[in-house]
Protein backbone atom coordinates (compact mmCIF):
# COMPACT_ATOMS: atom_id res chain seq x y z
CA UNK A 1 0.00 0.00 0.00
CA UNK A 2 3.12 2.32 0.84
CA UNK A 3 4.20 1.79 -2.19
CA UNK A 4 1.67 2.16 -3.97
CA UNK A 5 1.21 5.28 -1.91
CA UNK A 6 4.43 6.64 -2.45
CA UNK A 7 4.53 5.64 -6.33
CA UNK A 8 0.74 7.81 -6.84
CA UNK A 9 2.28 11.20 -4.56
CA UNK A 10 5.40 10.50 -6.64
CA UNK A 11 2.49 11.18 -9.74
CA UNK A 12 0.91 13.91 -8.19
CA UNK A 13 3.78 16.09 -7.63
CA UNK A 14 4.88 14.96 -11.26
CA UNK A 15 0.81 16.16 -12.66
CA UNK A 16 1.39 19.37 -10.73
CA UNK A 17 4.67 19.94 -11.90
CA UNK A 18 2.91 19.40 -15.35
CA UNK A 19 0.51 21.81 -14.32
CA UNK A 20 2.48 24.14 -13.71
CA UNK A 21 2.82 26.50 -17.02
CA UNK A 22 6.24 26.92 -19.16
CA UNK A 23 6.41 30.57 -19.44
CA UNK A 24 4.94 32.03 -16.05
CA UNK A 25 3.61 35.03 -16.29
CA UNK A 26 3.46 37.30 -12.97
CA UNK A 27 -0.09 36.17 -11.79
CA UNK A 28 -2.90 38.79 -11.86
CA UNK A 29 -6.04 36.60 -10.92
CA UNK A 30 -7.99 34.21 -11.90
CA UNK A 31 -9.29 33.61 -15.91
CA UNK A 32 -12.33 35.29 -16.94
CA UNK A 33 -15.58 33.15 -17.31
CA UNK A 34 -15.66 34.41 -20.82
CA UNK A 35 -12.52 33.11 -21.38
CA UNK A 36 -12.65 29.69 -20.02
CA UNK A 37 -16.02 29.17 -21.89
CA UNK A 38 -14.47 30.52 -24.85
CA UNK A 39 -11.69 27.77 -24.47
CA UNK A 40 -14.12 25.17 -23.71
CA UNK A 41 -16.09 25.56 -27.46
CA UNK A 42 -12.95 26.06 -29.10
CA UNK A 43 -10.91 22.75 -27.45
CA UNK A 44 -13.52 21.12 -25.78
CA UNK A 45 -14.39 18.86 -28.27
CA UNK A 46 -11.26 18.17 -29.33
CA UNK A 47 -10.01 17.37 -25.83
CA UNK A 48 -12.59 14.98 -25.28
CA UNK A 49 -11.69 13.10 -28.11
CA UNK A 50 -8.29 12.64 -26.79
CA UNK A 51 -9.29 11.66 -23.58
CA UNK A 52 -12.05 8.95 -24.64
CA UNK A 53 -9.34 7.31 -27.19
CA UNK A 54 -6.64 7.35 -23.91
CA UNK A 55 -9.74 5.74 -21.50
CA UNK A 56 -11.58 4.25 -24.01
CA UNK A 57 -14.76 5.22 -21.78
CA UNK A 58 -16.70 8.22 -22.62
CA UNK A 59 -17.97 8.87 -18.68
CA UNK A 60 -14.68 8.32 -17.19
CA UNK A 61 -13.43 11.52 -20.38
CA UNK A 62 -16.45 13.50 -19.68
CA UNK A 63 -14.92 13.58 -15.75
CA UNK A 64 -11.45 14.43 -16.96
CA UNK A 65 -12.21 16.73 -19.24
CA UNK A 66 -14.10 18.61 -16.36
CA UNK A 67 -10.97 18.41 -14.13
CA UNK A 68 -8.94 19.89 -16.83
CA UNK A 69 -11.01 22.63 -16.96
CA UNK A 70 -11.05 23.20 -13.31
CA UNK A 71 -7.08 23.34 -13.37
CA UNK A 72 -7.28 25.81 -16.25
CA UNK A 73 -9.23 27.98 -13.79
CA UNK A 74 -7.17 27.57 -10.76
CA UNK A 75 -3.60 28.15 -12.81
CA UNK A 76 -4.83 29.08 -16.22
CA UNK A 77 -3.64 32.74 -15.65
CA UNK A 78 -0.18 31.90 -15.49
CA UNK A 79 -0.22 30.46 -18.77
CA UNK A 80 0.36 32.11 -22.13
CA UNK A 81 -2.66 32.81 -24.38
CA UNK A 82 -0.85 31.23 -27.52
CA UNK A 83 -0.20 28.37 -25.55
CA UNK A 84 -2.98 27.29 -23.93
CA UNK A 85 -4.28 24.63 -26.07
CA UNK A 86 -1.36 22.94 -25.94
CA UNK A 87 -1.13 23.38 -22.04
CA UNK A 88 -4.96 22.16 -22.07
CA UNK A 89 -3.68 19.28 -23.84
CA UNK A 90 -1.48 18.28 -21.55
CA UNK A 91 -3.16 18.25 -18.34
CA UNK A 92 -5.68 16.57 -19.70
CA UNK A 93 -2.95 13.93 -20.48
CA UNK A 94 -1.73 13.83 -16.98
CA UNK A 95 -5.55 14.35 -15.90
CA UNK A 96 -5.90 10.96 -17.63
CA UNK A 97 -3.26 9.22 -16.88
CA UNK A 98 -4.08 9.84 -13.47
CA UNK A 99 -7.01 8.50 -13.62
CA UNK A 100 -6.27 5.32 -15.12
CA UNK A 101 -3.49 4.47 -12.50
CA UNK A 102 -6.43 5.41 -10.04
CA UNK A 103 -9.31 3.02 -11.61
CA UNK A 104 -6.30 0.37 -12.70
CA UNK A 105 -7.61 0.76 -15.87
CA UNK A 106 -4.81 -1.92 -17.41
CA UNK A 107 -3.74 -2.83 -21.10
CA UNK A 108 -6.71 -5.40 -21.44
CA UNK A 109 -9.28 -2.33 -20.81
CA UNK A 110 -7.51 -0.41 -23.82
CA UNK A 111 -8.07 -3.06 -26.00
CA UNK A 112 -11.81 -1.80 -25.62
CA UNK A 113 -13.68 -0.09 -28.29
CA UNK A 114 -13.83 3.22 -28.26
CA UNK A 115 -15.18 4.79 -31.34
CA UNK A 116 -18.58 2.84 -31.35
CA UNK A 117 -20.49 4.46 -28.92
CA UNK A 118 -20.88 8.80 -29.00
CA UNK A 119 -22.53 9.09 -25.73
CA UNK A 120 -22.19 12.53 -25.59
CA UNK A 121 -24.92 14.64 -25.73
CA UNK A 122 -24.79 17.31 -28.76
CA UNK A 123 -27.01 20.89 -29.02
CA UNK A 124 -28.84 21.06 -31.86
CA UNK A 125 -26.04 23.06 -34.02
CA UNK A 126 -23.49 20.98 -33.12
CA UNK A 127 -25.68 17.57 -34.22
CA UNK A 128 -26.56 19.06 -38.06
CA UNK A 129 -22.42 20.21 -38.22
CA UNK A 130 -21.71 16.26 -37.21
CA UNK A 131 -24.37 14.85 -39.28
CA UNK A 132 -23.30 16.96 -41.93
CA UNK A 133 -19.57 15.47 -41.17
CA UNK A 134 -21.12 12.06 -41.54
CA UNK A 135 -22.71 12.65 -44.40
CA UNK A 136 -19.07 14.07 -46.13
CA UNK A 137 -17.59 10.72 -44.64
CA UNK A 138 -20.40 8.83 -46.15
CA UNK A 139 -20.08 10.35 -50.20
CA UNK A 140 -15.60 9.91 -49.28
CA UNK A 141 -16.58 5.97 -48.45
CA UNK A 142 -18.57 5.86 -51.60
CA UNK A 143 -15.52 7.19 -53.67
CA UNK A 144 -13.19 4.51 -52.53
CA UNK A 145 -12.40 1.48 -54.56
CA UNK A 146 -14.97 -1.35 -53.31
CA UNK A 147 -12.20 -3.36 -52.33
CA UNK A 148 -11.02 -0.25 -49.82
CA UNK A 149 -14.09 -0.04 -48.71
CA UNK A 150 -14.39 -3.37 -47.54
CA UNK A 151 -11.73 -3.53 -45.42
CA UNK A 152 -12.42 -0.15 -43.66
CA UNK A 153 -15.77 -1.48 -43.23
CA UNK A 154 -14.43 -4.96 -41.95
CA UNK A 155 -11.99 -2.66 -39.26
CA UNK A 156 -13.96 -0.36 -38.25
CA UNK A 157 -17.79 -1.31 -38.47
CA UNK A 158 -17.14 -5.23 -37.83
CA UNK A 159 -14.34 -4.92 -35.38
CA UNK A 160 -12.21 -7.54 -37.04
CA UNK A 161 -8.17 -7.30 -36.72
CA UNK A 162 -6.16 -6.77 -39.85
CA UNK A 163 -5.25 -10.42 -39.50
CA UNK A 164 -9.17 -11.69 -39.56
CA UNK A 165 -9.56 -9.63 -42.89
CA UNK A 166 -6.62 -10.79 -44.34
CA UNK A 167 -7.81 -14.03 -43.94
CA UNK A 168 -10.97 -13.92 -44.85
CA UNK A 169 -10.24 -11.83 -47.93
CA UNK A 170 -7.18 -14.04 -48.91
CA UNK A 171 -5.09 -11.34 -49.03
CA UNK A 172 -1.46 -10.64 -47.54
CA UNK A 173 -1.46 -8.85 -44.11
CA UNK A 174 0.62 -6.39 -45.66
CA UNK A 175 -1.80 -5.62 -48.97
CA UNK A 176 -5.23 -5.50 -45.77
CA UNK A 177 -2.77 -2.71 -44.20
CA UNK A 178 -2.22 -0.81 -47.34
CA UNK A 179 -5.88 -0.60 -47.53
CA UNK A 180 -6.65 0.87 -44.60
CA UNK A 181 -3.97 3.29 -44.45
CA UNK A 182 -4.50 4.63 -48.17
CA UNK A 183 -8.61 5.02 -47.26
CA UNK A 184 -7.31 7.13 -44.30
CA UNK A 185 -5.86 9.15 -46.16
CA UNK A 186 -8.66 9.94 -48.08
CA UNK A 187 -11.06 10.11 -45.62
CA UNK A 188 -9.01 12.95 -43.45
CA UNK A 189 -8.58 14.85 -46.76
CA UNK A 190 -12.11 15.11 -47.76
CA UNK A 191 -12.85 15.90 -44.17
CA UNK A 192 -9.97 18.79 -44.35
CA UNK A 193 -11.26 19.43 -47.80
CA UNK A 194 -14.89 20.26 -45.85
CA UNK A 195 -13.02 22.05 -43.41
CA UNK A 196 -11.15 24.22 -45.39
CA UNK A 197 -14.15 25.43 -47.46
CA UNK A 198 -16.84 25.68 -44.37
CA UNK A 199 -13.98 28.44 -43.10
CA UNK A 200 -14.27 30.37 -46.78
CA UNK A 201 -16.36 33.44 -46.73
CA UNK A 202 -19.66 32.88 -48.70
CA UNK A 203 -19.09 35.17 -52.07
CA UNK B 1 -5.16 -21.32 -37.30
CA UNK B 2 -8.34 -19.76 -36.20
CA UNK B 3 -8.88 -16.63 -37.06
CA UNK B 4 -11.59 -15.26 -34.83
CA UNK B 5 -8.63 -16.03 -31.76
CA UNK B 6 -5.95 -14.48 -33.51
CA UNK B 7 -6.01 -11.04 -31.90
CA UNK B 8 -2.31 -10.27 -31.79
CA UNK B 9 -1.69 -6.28 -32.37
CA UNK B 10 -0.20 -5.73 -35.25
CA UNK B 11 2.17 -2.80 -36.32
CA UNK B 12 4.49 -2.62 -39.25
CA UNK B 13 7.92 -1.82 -38.14
CA UNK B 14 8.42 -0.03 -41.41
CA UNK B 15 5.60 1.96 -43.57
CA UNK B 16 3.84 0.23 -45.73
CA UNK B 17 4.78 2.39 -48.61
CA UNK B 18 7.50 4.70 -48.93
CA UNK B 19 5.06 7.14 -50.32
CA UNK B 20 3.40 7.64 -47.67
CA UNK B 21 4.81 10.78 -45.06
CA UNK B 22 5.67 11.59 -41.93
CA UNK B 23 2.21 13.43 -41.07
CA UNK B 24 0.02 10.37 -42.29
CA UNK B 25 2.80 8.27 -40.44
CA UNK B 26 2.08 9.91 -37.30
CA UNK B 27 -1.78 9.67 -38.12
CA UNK B 28 -1.88 6.08 -38.53
CA UNK B 29 0.02 5.14 -35.38
CA UNK B 30 -2.66 7.19 -34.06
CA UNK B 31 -5.47 5.16 -35.74
CA UNK B 32 -3.43 1.92 -34.41
CA UNK B 33 -2.90 2.92 -30.57
CA UNK B 34 -6.89 3.84 -30.73
CA UNK B 35 -8.27 0.43 -32.12
CA UNK B 36 -5.72 -1.62 -30.46
CA UNK B 37 -3.15 -2.66 -32.90
CA UNK B 38 -0.18 -1.40 -31.21
CA UNK B 39 1.93 -4.13 -29.14
CA UNK B 40 2.37 -2.93 -25.13
CA UNK B 41 6.13 -1.38 -25.94
CA UNK B 42 4.88 0.37 -28.66
CA UNK B 43 1.19 1.72 -27.21
CA UNK B 44 3.59 2.87 -24.39
CA UNK B 45 6.10 4.47 -26.84
CA UNK B 46 3.11 6.32 -28.32
CA UNK B 47 1.66 7.30 -24.79
CA UNK B 48 5.06 8.68 -24.28
CA UNK B 49 4.80 10.90 -27.46
CA UNK B 50 1.58 12.11 -26.00
CA UNK B 51 3.21 13.78 -23.16
CA UNK B 52 5.21 16.01 -25.29
CA UNK B 53 4.34 16.03 -28.97
CA UNK B 54 0.73 18.25 -29.41
CA UNK B 55 0.70 17.04 -33.06
CA UNK B 56 0.37 13.64 -31.38
CA UNK B 57 -2.16 14.41 -29.16
CA UNK B 58 -4.48 16.25 -32.15
CA UNK B 59 -3.81 13.09 -34.09
CA UNK B 60 -5.19 10.58 -31.86
CA UNK B 61 -8.29 13.21 -31.49
CA UNK B 62 -8.88 12.92 -35.54
CA UNK B 63 -8.58 9.63 -35.58
CA UNK B 64 -11.33 8.64 -32.67
CA UNK B 65 -13.30 11.34 -34.83
CA UNK B 66 -12.96 9.13 -37.90
CA UNK B 67 -13.75 6.06 -36.62
CA UNK B 68 -16.88 7.68 -34.99
CA UNK B 69 -17.98 9.41 -38.33
CA UNK B 70 -17.01 6.31 -40.23
CA UNK B 71 -18.57 3.99 -38.07
CA UNK B 72 -21.68 6.39 -38.16
CA UNK B 73 -21.61 6.71 -41.84
CA UNK B 74 -21.22 2.69 -42.31
CA UNK B 75 -24.50 2.28 -39.58
CA UNK B 76 -26.22 4.64 -41.92
CA UNK B 77 -25.41 2.85 -44.96
CA UNK B 78 -25.89 -0.81 -43.68
CA UNK B 79 -29.21 -0.09 -42.51
CA UNK B 80 -32.04 0.88 -45.27
CA UNK B 81 -34.57 0.92 -42.80
CA UNK B 82 -32.84 3.98 -41.43
CA UNK B 83 -34.42 5.56 -44.59
CA UNK B 84 -37.77 4.36 -44.49
CA UNK B 85 -38.48 5.35 -40.84
CA UNK B 86 -39.20 9.24 -41.56
CA UNK B 87 -41.56 7.85 -43.30
CA UNK B 88 -42.79 5.58 -41.06
CA UNK B 89 -42.75 8.64 -38.30
CA UNK B 90 -46.23 10.31 -39.37
CA UNK B 91 -47.69 6.83 -40.11
CA UNK B 92 -47.29 5.62 -36.58
CA UNK B 93 -48.19 9.72 -35.46
CA UNK B 94 -51.64 9.16 -37.56
CA UNK B 95 -51.93 5.82 -36.28
CA UNK B 96 -51.82 7.10 -32.60
CA UNK B 97 -54.22 10.45 -33.15
CA UNK B 98 -56.55 7.88 -34.53
CA UNK B 99 -56.52 6.14 -31.24
CA UNK B 100 -56.70 9.05 -28.94
CA UNK B 101 -59.74 10.29 -31.00
CA UNK B 102 -61.32 6.50 -30.63
CA UNK B 103 -60.83 6.94 -27.14
CA UNK B 104 -62.27 10.62 -26.87
CA UNK B 105 -65.30 9.28 -28.58
CA UNK B 106 -65.83 6.47 -26.35
CA UNK B 107 -65.24 8.77 -23.65
CA UNK B 108 -67.92 11.04 -24.81
CA UNK B 109 -70.41 8.57 -25.46
CA UNK B 110 -70.11 7.13 -22.19
CA UNK B 111 -70.88 10.27 -20.16
CA UNK B 112 -74.09 11.04 -22.66
CA UNK B 113 -75.56 7.46 -22.14
CA UNK B 114 -75.00 8.05 -18.20
CA UNK B 115 -76.46 12.00 -18.62
CA UNK B 116 -79.83 10.30 -20.23
CA UNK B 117 -80.03 6.86 -18.23
CA UNK B 118 -79.32 7.90 -14.86
CA UNK B 119 -82.38 10.15 -14.10
CA UNK B 120 -84.21 7.78 -16.11
CA UNK B 121 -82.85 5.06 -13.20
CA UNK B 122 -83.49 6.95 -10.50
CA UNK B 123 -87.28 7.47 -11.58
CA UNK B 124 -88.06 4.13 -11.64
CA UNK B 125 -86.38 3.31 -8.36
CA UNK B 126 -88.72 6.10 -6.79
CA UNK B 127 -91.90 4.42 -8.59
CA UNK B 128 -91.02 1.13 -7.70
CA UNK B 129 -90.60 2.25 -3.73
CA UNK B 130 -94.16 4.04 -4.19
CA UNK B 131 -95.74 0.52 -5.48
CA UNK B 132 -93.78 -1.33 -2.50
CA UNK B 133 -95.16 0.81 -0.21
CA UNK B 134 -98.88 0.09 -1.61
CA UNK B 135 -98.96 3.95 -2.97
CA UNK B 136 -99.36 4.99 -6.19
CA UNK B 137 -97.68 8.26 -7.61
CA UNK B 138 -101.24 9.36 -8.75
CA UNK B 139 -102.56 9.12 -4.90
CA UNK B 140 -99.48 10.85 -3.78
CA UNK B 141 -99.97 13.79 -5.90
CA UNK B 142 -103.87 13.37 -4.63
CA UNK B 143 -102.85 13.49 -1.66
CA UNK B 144 -100.40 16.95 -1.81
CA UNK B 145 -103.28 18.41 -3.49
CA UNK B 146 -105.84 18.68 -0.74
CA UNK B 147 -107.15 21.15 1.31
CA UNK B 148 -106.57 20.57 4.53
CA UNK B 149 -109.58 22.49 7.33
CA UNK B 150 -108.99 25.79 8.26
CA UNK B 151 -107.95 26.14 11.80
CA UNK B 152 -110.32 28.30 14.23
CA UNK B 153 -106.99 30.14 15.73
CA UNK B 154 -109.68 31.43 18.79
CA UNK B 155 -108.73 28.51 20.38
CA UNK B 156 -105.51 28.77 20.30
CA UNK B 157 -105.20 32.73 21.37
CA UNK B 158 -106.50 34.11 24.62
CA UNK B 159 -110.02 35.75 24.75
CA UNK B 160 -108.77 38.93 25.48
CA UNK B 161 -106.00 39.45 23.16
CA UNK B 162 -105.87 41.81 20.71
CA UNK B 163 -105.91 39.52 17.81
CA UNK B 164 -108.58 37.34 18.89
CA UNK B 165 -111.15 38.47 16.88
CA UNK B 166 -109.75 37.92 13.65
CA UNK B 167 -110.16 40.26 11.14
CA UNK B 168 -110.00 39.90 7.20
CA UNK B 169 -109.60 43.44 6.61
CA UNK B 170 -106.05 43.49 8.28
CA UNK B 171 -104.89 39.77 6.74
CA UNK B 172 -102.16 41.68 5.12
CA UNK B 173 -100.77 43.35 8.23
CA UNK B 174 -101.45 40.61 10.78
CA UNK B 175 -98.65 39.10 12.48
CA UNK B 176 -100.95 36.21 13.57
CA UNK B 177 -102.68 34.95 10.55
CA UNK B 178 -101.87 31.41 9.54
CA UNK B 179 -101.82 30.95 6.01
CA UNK B 180 -104.63 27.73 5.48
CA UNK B 181 -101.48 26.11 3.93
CA UNK B 182 -99.35 25.86 7.11
CA UNK B 183 -102.19 25.01 9.26
CA UNK B 184 -102.13 22.67 11.83
CA UNK B 185 -104.06 19.72 10.83
CA UNK B 186 -107.07 19.05 12.79
CA UNK B 187 -106.28 15.81 14.81
CA UNK B 188 -103.53 18.18 16.11
CA UNK B 189 -105.99 20.96 17.11
CA UNK B 190 -108.13 18.07 18.67
CA UNK B 191 -105.33 16.88 20.83
CA UNK B 192 -104.35 20.50 21.52
CA UNK B 193 -107.85 20.91 22.64
CA UNK B 194 -107.86 18.12 24.70
CA UNK B 195 -104.45 19.04 26.16
CA UNK B 196 -105.79 22.05 27.45
CA UNK B 197 -108.87 21.00 28.73
CA UNK B 198 -106.82 17.82 30.91
CA UNK B 199 -104.67 20.95 32.17
CA UNK B 200 -107.30 22.57 33.43
CA UNK B 201 -109.45 19.64 35.73
CA UNK B 202 -106.26 19.11 37.21
CA UNK B 203 -105.73 20.23 40.78
CA UNK B 204 -104.28 23.67 41.05
CA UNK B 205 -100.78 23.44 42.53
CA UNK B 206 -100.74 24.20 45.81
CA UNK B 207 -100.29 27.98 46.42
CA UNK B 208 -97.12 29.41 47.52
CA UNK B 209 -96.63 30.70 51.39
CA UNK B 210 -97.53 34.32 51.70
CA UNK B 211 -94.93 36.86 52.33
CA UNK B 212 -95.13 37.81 56.12
CA UNK B 213 -96.92 40.86 56.24
CA UNK B 214 -94.49 44.11 56.41
CA UNK B 215 -93.55 44.82 60.40
CA UNK B 216 -94.18 49.00 60.29
CA UNK B 217 -91.61 50.72 61.98
CA UNK B 218 -92.57 53.24 64.25
CA UNK B 219 -91.12 56.40 64.17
Amino acid sequence: VSATGDAESSYDEEFLAACAPQALGPPSGQLGAEVVAGLYVEHGEELRRFLQALLRDAQLAADCLQSTFARLVERGHETREGARKAWLFRVAYHEAMLFRRRQAIGDKVLRNVAWTRDDVTHSAEESAVRLEAVEQVRHALEQLPPDHRQVVRMRIYDGKTFAVIAQELNIPLGTALGRMRTALIKLRKALAADETDAGLPDE
Amino acid sequence: MNADSFTEPLMPAQPISPKIAPPDELHWQAFCYVTGELEVCQAAEFEDRLEVDQSAREALASALETLQLVTAAESIASSPSSAVSPRREPASQGKSWYRSLAWMSLGAAAALLIAVALPRFWQSRDDEDWRSAGLTPELAVAWSQTELPQPDLGLLLPADAPHAQHDDADDSDDMWHVDSRHAAPAWMMAAVRGLAEGKSSEPAPAAPATPAAPIEMEN
